[in-house]
């Protein structure tokens, strides 16, 4: 977490995921390239390599947009989600080669200058047909590039979490330009359904998981909160709460995780101070407020990170009432400490 | 973190199937449900590089023999683009059959800047001379070009043609055709007879621009309804250069105007470039 900046922190969990993308991106360019060299051994060897890593780019932001909405809709996938930025990076990477290899080898070794040729080589942006389809390209590899030079924690930081997050929210900008890059470009020049179908499969996947997983996120900030003429908010019978765990409620602006660890009753803000990430989907681990993303922590008592990290969110008061937890719906700043209600819950010791 | 606390955790039942990242031995159910996905991504992406590389289209037939150079010898010529003419056998008369093999230059640039370039430092004139040349071949479905790899120093020898029958019969057959519409697409010659494969349609349309831009000579690629396609070389009405004013049209499908020349083994269109371009 936030003690000092180094490139990477490692861990064996990393390392692993890591290694994954490797196997992933190694096998990939086997298998496409030496089908490639087999079926089609005149395809000259730049041309091979372009379409290898503008394919696999392809896939892979495929892959890196799903990992939202799937892990919104089951904590089975937090695994893909944990080191997803690395994955992120390498699409930039795999996405850089192509798009490198693609400006020199079609705009280099003429008579101008690579970058004016992109943009002067064709003009013709009144038509769908001959519109200029690498320009897209370029400005996706654009958005990529800010995404992964400011993808590490220091940026983060000194970004603030809010315009970080609208930062890489552009990567759904550059997904469209791919999308019409390749649906402007290379589909029009080959003509086999196939690579019209895979697109389709990808397009129709990354946007019906995200409608679904949003749907489900209003239909949980849909849920009618009952207040109390203090201005409290009925949270819930203590009943309800499994040990080590917590109950999101709404309070008409956030989110609010109210956890339980054994008798005790705690609420903190749902938005995990790092990257955003719901706490009130983690979990109580050796009595610290653990994320279920990148495993941030905070105490239950102040909702700040133990020492020595110096993250914090904020706080709420809450109150028991015959074995109803009740929400004081205002929150106090970042770090500040509450009391920590106890009610006994029935059929446990 | 709390250090050394980790190995607590996955004895406790609650947090069994709880993921943290930086813990360093996973839950049983999370490590198994964490294989099973990296192994259907193995075979999502192994599939998938095999599906689409089996899918490319369009890859041509064409050849350049990179990094292989040959020797030609033939006789220059500088219309209706520079070329030589490659002497490759007699027909049933007698008479000498040549080939025309146009020629460019290497990388991105046509031949004629480094042909007048090597005329007025050495004070002379290719035209009709034999050259001996050492260069690049590429050539597809019947037409050949030459790179001069070496730029000036791919022209290893001169010699002017003493025979006057010989001389006759180099001269190039000039047959006009007429006022002729042919549709097809403005190709590079370069890139489309070997050196990028494949080299036409809009992948390929910065990379033709940047071509004829350059100097390599534009062809018109015309498909007739058996799927065979005649090459016609461009130029302009008064027999000049137009490879600047074809550049918007490059890679489109177009229908040229102009007046048909048979020259040799090669058609050329001779187009007035204002009028007798169109779009289709």
């Amino acid at each position: 977490m936030s003690v000092q900046y180094k490139a990477i922190h490692w861990n064996p969990q990393k390392k692993a995921y890591d290694l994954v993308i490797v196997i992933l991106t190694v096998s990939y360019l086997i298998a496409f390239m030496a089908t490639t060299i087999i079926i089609h051994p005149n395809l000259d060897p730049v041309n091979l390599i372009i379409r290898a890593f503008g394919s696999l780019s392809l896939i892979l932001i495929h892959l890196v947009l799903i990992i939202g909405p799937l892990c919104r809709l089951s904590s089975s996938f937090l695994p893909l989600l944990y080191n997803r930025r690395h994955l992120g990076v390498t699409t930039f990477l795999v996405a850089a080669i192509h798009g490198v290899l693609s400006l020199v080898q079609f705009h280099g070794n003429g008579d101008s200058n690579v970058l004016i040729s992109l943009f002067t080589a064709n003009t013709q942006y009144d038509s769908l047909a001959q519109f200029p389809f690498q320009v897209l390209g370029y400005y996706a590899l654009l958005i990529l590039f800010f995404m992964a030079a400011t993808s590490h924690d220091f940026w983060l930081k000194n970004l603030g979490q809010n315009f970080w997050k609208r930062l890489h929210i552009l990567i759904y900008i550059a997904y469209v330009l791919i999308i019409m890059h390749v649906m402007l470009g290379v589909i029009q020049l080959e003509s086999s359904p196939l690579l019209i179908i895979f697109l389709c499969i990808g397009f129709t996947a990354v946007i019906s998981l995200h409608l679904i997983a949003g749907w489900k996120e209003i239909k949980q900030d849909r849920q009618i909160q009952n207040f109390l003429d203090d201005g409290y908010l009925f949270a819930g019978t203590v009943d309800l709460w499994e040990d080590g765990k917590a109950r999101i409620v709404n309070n008409g602006k956030e989110r609010i995780a109210i956890f339980r660890n054994g008798n005790e009753f705690t609420a903190i803000s749902n938005q995990c101070a790092h990257q955003g990430g719901p706490l009130g989907e983690g979990r109580i681990v050796d009595g610290v407020i653990t994320c279920p993303w990148h495993g941030y922590q905070y105490r239950t008592n102040d909702g700040c990170s133990p020492p020595p990290f110096s993250e914090k969110v904020p706080t709420f008061n809450l109150k028991s009432v015959n074995n109803k937890i009740f929400l004081d719906p205002i929150p106090n700043p970042a770090g500040t400490a509450v009391e920590v209600i106890s009610v006994k819950v029935k059929g446990e010791r | 973190m709390l250090k050394g606390t980790h190995n607590h955790l996955i004895h406790n039942s609650m947090n069994k199937d709880f993921y943290i990242g930086y813990i360093n031995k996973l839950p049983e159910g999370i490590a198994k449900r964490i294989k099973i996905t990296i192994l259907i991504l193995i075979s999502v992406f192994v599939l998938s590089g095999v599906g689409i590389a089996f899918h490319h289209q369009n890859i041509s037939n064409s050849q350049f023999e990179l990094g292989k150079l040959t020797t030609l010898e033939g006789y220059f010529f500088s219309e209706p683009v520079a070329l030589i003419k490659v002497l490759e056998g007699k027909d049933i008369h007698g008479n000498l059959i040549f080939k025309s093999v146009p020629l460019v230059n290497y990388a991105k640039f046509g031949a004629e800047d480094l042909i007048r370039i090597y005329e007025e430092k050495n004070k002379t004139s290719l035209h009709g001379k034999k050259l001996k040349l050492i260069g690049t071949l590429l050539y597809d479905d019947g037409k050949s070009l030459f790179e001069l790899t070496k730029r000036e120093e791919s022209i290893l020898a001169v010699e002017v043609v003493s025979d006057y029958k010989l001389r006759q019969q180099i001269q190039p057959k000039i047959e006009n055709l007429g006022i002729q519409s042919i549709k097809g697409e403005i190709i590079d010659s370069k890139c489309y007879f070997g050196a990028m494969r494949p080299g036409f349609g809009k992948t390929h349309r910065a990379c033709a621009v940047r071509c004829i831009s350059g100097g390599i000579p534009p062809v018109l690629a015309a498909t007739n309804y058996d799927g065979a396609v005649n090459y016609f070389l461009i130029r302009g009405k008064e027999k000049q250069a137009i490879n600047k004013e074809v550049l918007p049209y490059v890679s489109e499908p177009v229908s040229l105007k102009g007046e048909l020349v048979k020259f040799d083994d090669w058609m050329v269109l001779y187009v007035d470039p204002a009028t007798g371009i169109e779009r289709q």
